[in-house]
């Protein structure tokens, strides 16, 4: 192993330019000089996220919304809070509880057994496991959702007409709490493989090689080294889960809805839907919501602020792999299981009832009668206004990934490269928007943007705009997770050696971290294709996008349309997801090899 | 490589069946053709629609429409529309209280978008009166007629929508069908029925004061005691219904229309022996309308006779009374006049809170 010659006592960087002179006097431009980054990001953010925030906080204490021509906000009150009191906010909090606990204890197994499989083992397929680790991430949840209405719903779902058709006596009932966490925890297990599997893929070996040298076993080593490694990852990906469940909308309305099963966003939307919106109410709820997550983020920070976890430095190798023997074979029928239930099935569910005569089956003979037909499908994608909402989402989708991973990277830097005071702060209210329902977060943006002489409102931009705010938690823990295991030797040599800072970011940091950001691209790429809470209170008839489509169509009861533009719709999400992994895998390998060359003449 | 095939391979799965049948597509709404005339101005089967400068004015500009009339009705409406009048329109279509918010908010900002509006709900219009939102128009020939005309022309009620129930056809033979509203209190139909949740809503409000006035004492307390659905949106109500997971379902016969018809779905609606409610929509132009004369045009066009005949074939009743009653799923609906078919006055809009209070009570929601 080359050392890059004597390692530099680990400086963390004031700036971008770290080496300006600060005298006492000018300590007012210093902060500036000091800050001037963080402060950019700031000012981005304050409007991103602050404001939109501040007026559902607002609206959570008054009696009027403070919406853009609402003469006074009415008298501040603590009423809207008593709503939290409610037998339903009760009710609804406990099963939203439940929810995402057992959806986060499910999408953990299911999520770090794939990343371990794929990253660390000697399983067969394991690139196809890669996909099938990311591919749930390209269906929206409510299509999710209405796949599984489709497949496991008590009377007249697919599975238990196939099991009635077979004779059995046995009915698959997806309306329940079970039911409802199975779902969940299937279609939010790709943020944990994501999370960590680029964690244990950038694991630095020697930790592992100094224990198993010591003596350890594989078991041992596995739990006193890999597992703590990898805990900012499962830790990270824990709390977007959990996060993330306990506000779902979509699931909750389609499979819980029918079964009685009440939860905060459902009960969030019942106040929203009421005629007046009972906004503030439903502002007093988000804040409640907000309160919790903010107690589990600062555990989760505790935890992971304790100790280090750098794991990649100048010293690279391999992590090592484990050699699984008689399970080799298991291990990727465990994933194929999986594709099974979060790809296969519900896309299935969802091409019968689009290409059915007529969605509603009753015996699955009835399928041999009428044959199939694409009219449907063609009819769907040959509308103009298909073909509008599909030009609009990838615009949207393409530009918020574009600046939600530039905003997350930013914010991820100034928290964890630099000595700013502002990073922790950065980092509050780069993950604050996961506490507070879309469906509330939109409204804040609605009124933002409808009061700032900015003129986007109307546009795709404003769409593209909302997408960055209510995915910012995601793109921003994605980034920061390859942050956090890239040590900021590497970049600092470079400087060491003369290059400018900001040099020293775009050819060694970007570079380093390429993996982390691609990913992080996707995902907000993904993300915002799917988002649909937000995009409700800004779209325009010339701005409609797909997944609105699908929801008009699914609330209008017309289910074989709405099943066939989900088709598309995953189909169009897929093809973007593989068009960018390719992009990125190019500029990985061209990486790859001007590093191998740069480590051969060192 | 692998990748990259499967990706060539998924794109052009997509352009292939994007190209496949370009051109396509046309709603199957509305069939009927009108006679229309534009040598002086704009007359559509014998009707004056608008006089030669408005009409001239108007087809130089697009209509900006915001709705929350059924997503399939209004397009297919307004596709006739622009067949007829040679006027584009663009829809932006929201649930009433998205629709509300929306509506409340930009105009709240001085930036409304909207030329005419369409919704349901009594308080939503009337809070946007309150907003400053109207311009008030009155179509010539509305005045005369029963409680159309509304605040002096701020908004006008344009159709009426039906509340009913319906029944799934794979799940109930039709003899063993309800009939009136009574049958659906028999215990057979015990944990069988789904219904909407009865606080908000045009329908709902409707629904509400039907059972309170038409039907018999403790209506509500005895159908909450046989322990139905409640859905909290249509969306999951109507798919519930059409699968036979609820066989049976409170509806509005246009849906169970769009849905039979579209989707093959097996269901029916009923006219009950006490016959079924009725809510209003409501129309109106805006003040910050920027197409002025398109708005007018499209407003008269609403209220004429092919406007008014068109909600007729797409389901709903006429607000005139010398237009046929709807028809849906090939049946005539009974005529408005009839004892089958109730209208909340607006006289009563007051007391829907206190309607709404005795469902939730009722409801235990």
């Amino acid at each position: 192993m080359t050392q890059l010659a004597t390692p530099p006592e680990t400086r963390p960087v004031d700036d971008l330019e770290p080496d300006a002179p600060v005298s006492a006097p000018l300590w007012g431009r210093g902060i500036l000089r000091k800050n001037g980054a963080a402060l950019v990001v700031l000012a981005v953010l304050a409007v991103l996220v602050i404001m939109p925030m501040i007026l559902v906080l607002v609206a959570a204490i008054a009696t009027e919304v403070p919406r853009p021509g609402n003469g006074g906000l009415g008298a501040l009150t603590l009423d809207n809070l008593k709503v939290l009191t409610s037998p339903d906010a009760v009710k609804g909090l406990v099963n939203s509880l439940i929810l995402g606990l057992g959806a986060t204890a499910i999408a953990l197994v299911i999520g770090a057994t794939l990343a371990f499989i794929c990253a660390r083992t000697d399983a067969p397929w394991r690139r196809f496991i890669f996909f099938i680790g990311m591919a749930p991430v390209f269906v929206p949840a409510l299509v999710g959702a209405l796949a599984w209405s489709l497949l496991a719903s008590p009377s007249a779902g697919f599975v238990n007409i196939m099991l009635a058709d077979m004779g059995l006596d046995m009915t698959i009932n997806i309306y329940s709490i079970p039911g409802l966490i199975f779902v969940l925890g299937l279609f939010y297990a790709p943020y944990v493989f994501m999370l960590v599997h680029s964690s244990l893929s950038m694991m630095n070996a020697d930790l592992e090689e100094a224990s198993t040298v010591h003596g350890a076993s594989l078991k041992t080593m596995f739990r006193t080294v890999t597992l703590p490694l990898a805990m900012p990852a499962l830790l990270g990906s824990g709390i977007l889960v959990f996060a993330l469940s306990m506000e779902n909308f979509p699931v909750a309305a389609v499979l819980g809805n029918p079964a009685g099963i009440e939860t905060l966003p459902t009960y969030i939307f019942r106040l929203m839907g009421a005629a007046p919106a009972q906004a503030n109410a439903a502002a007093g709820i988000a804040i409640l919501l907000t309160l919790g997550l903010v107690f589990v983020t600062m555990g989760q920070q505790w935890i992971v602020n304790r100790r280090k976890f750098t794991t990649m430095t100048g010293k690279g190798a391999r992590p090592r792999q484990v050699p699984l023997r008689g399970w080799r074979w298991p291990a990727t029928i465990f994933a194929l299981v999986y594709f099974l239930l979060a790809i296969a099935l519900p896309m299935g569910a969802l091409f019968l009832a689009a290409t059915q005569d007529s969605p509603y089956l009753y015996s699955m003979s009835q399928m041999f009668q009428g044959g199939m037909s694409f009219d449907n499908i063609v009819k769907v994608a040959s509308a103009a206004d298909f073909q509008k909402a599909l030009v609009n989402s990838v615009v949207v989708a393409v530009v918020a990934a574009f600046a939600g991973t530039t905003i997350s990277f930013s914010a991820s830097y100034i928290r964890y490269r630099t000595k700013s005071r502002l990073g922790a702060l950065l980092e509050q209210i780069a993950t604050a928007p996961l506490a507070i329902p879309s469906i509330v977060l939109g409204m804040g943006i609605l009124w933002t943007w409808l009061s700032l002489p900015i003129p986007i409102y109307g546009t795709l931009i404003i769409l593209a705009v909302a997408c960055v705010a209510v995915a910012l938690p995601q793109g921003y823990r994605s980034i920061s997770s390859s942050m956090l295991q890239l040590h900021s030797d590497l970049e600092d040599s470079a400087v060491m050696l003369g290059a400018r800072r900001s040099r020293a970011i775009v050819n060694v940091t970007v570079p380093l971290m390429r993996v982390g950001i691609v990913s992080t691209f996707l995902l907000l790429l993904m993300l915002a294709m799917r988002e649909l809470s937000a995009s409700l209170f800004l779209f325009t008839s010339d701005t409609r996008i797909l997944s609105i489509l699908v929801f008009d169509n699914f609330e209008n009861g017309q289910t074989a349309v709405a099943a066939s533009i989900s088709v598309l719709f995953v189909l169009v999400i897929a093809v973007l997801a593989v068009l960018a992994q390719l992009a990125g895998n190019r500029e990985k390998k061209q990486l790859a090899e001007a590093s191998d060359s740069g480590t051969n003449s060192l | 490589m692998k990748t990259r095939k499967v990706a060539l391979t998924a794109l052009s799965v997509v352009l292939a069946t994007t190209l496949a049948a370009c051109g396509g597509g046309d709603s199957d709404g509305v069939t009927s053709q009108a006679e229309v005339d534009t040598s002086e101005g704009l007359v559509i089967d014998g009707e004056t629609i608008a006089d030669k400068e408005t009409y001239e004015a108007a087809k130089t500009q697009t209509l900006s429409l915001y709705s929350s009339y059924q997503e399939s009705n209004e397009q297919a409406f307004i596709e006739a529309f622009t067949r007829d009048t040679g006027i584009k329109v663009d829809l932006m279509r929201l649930v009433p209280a998205r629709l509300a918010e929306r509506v409340l908010s930009e105009q709240g900002a001085g930036r409304l978008n909207a030329d005419v509006i369409r919704t349901s709900d009594y308080d939503i219009v009337d809070s946007f009166t309150e907003a400053g939102v109207w311009n008030p128009y009155v179509v010539p020939g509305t005045e005369e007629l029963e409680e159309v005309v509304i605040q002096d022309g701020n908004f006008s009620r344009v159709t009426n929508v039906v509340q009913t129930f319906g029944y799934n056809t794979r799940a109930v033979p039709e003899e063993e069908a309800p009939t009136s509203w009574a049958d659906l209190l028999d215990e057979k139909w015990r944990g069988k029925i789904g219904i909407s949740q009865g606080a908000t809503g045009g329908s709902n409000v409707a629904l509400n004061w039907f059972v309170e006035e038409k039907l018999e004492d403790g209506y509500w307390e005895k159908l909450a005691a046989l322990q139905p659905t409640i859905y909290d949106g249509a969306g999951q109500k109507l798919t519930a219904f059409a699968r036979g997971e609820v066989p049976v379902a409170t509806t509005g016969s246009a849906s169970v229309n769009v849905t039979a018809t579209e989707d093959k779905a097996p269901i029916d609606f009923v006219v009950p022996e006490e016959g079924f409610v009725t809510f209003d929509y409501y129309l109106g132009k805006t003040a910050a309308a920027k197409n002025a004369e398109a708005a007018e045009v499209f407003m008269n066009y609403n209220f004429s006779q092919r406007g008014q005949e068109l909600f007729t074939e797409l389901g709903d009743y006429s607000v005139r009374p010398d237009v046929a009653p709807p028809t849906a799923l090939g049946r005539e609906l009974p005529p408005i006049d009839s004892d089958k078919v109730w209208r909340m006055p607006l006289t009563e809009v007051e007391r829907q809170a206190e309607y709404s209070q005795h469902w939730a009570e009722a409801f235990n929601y």
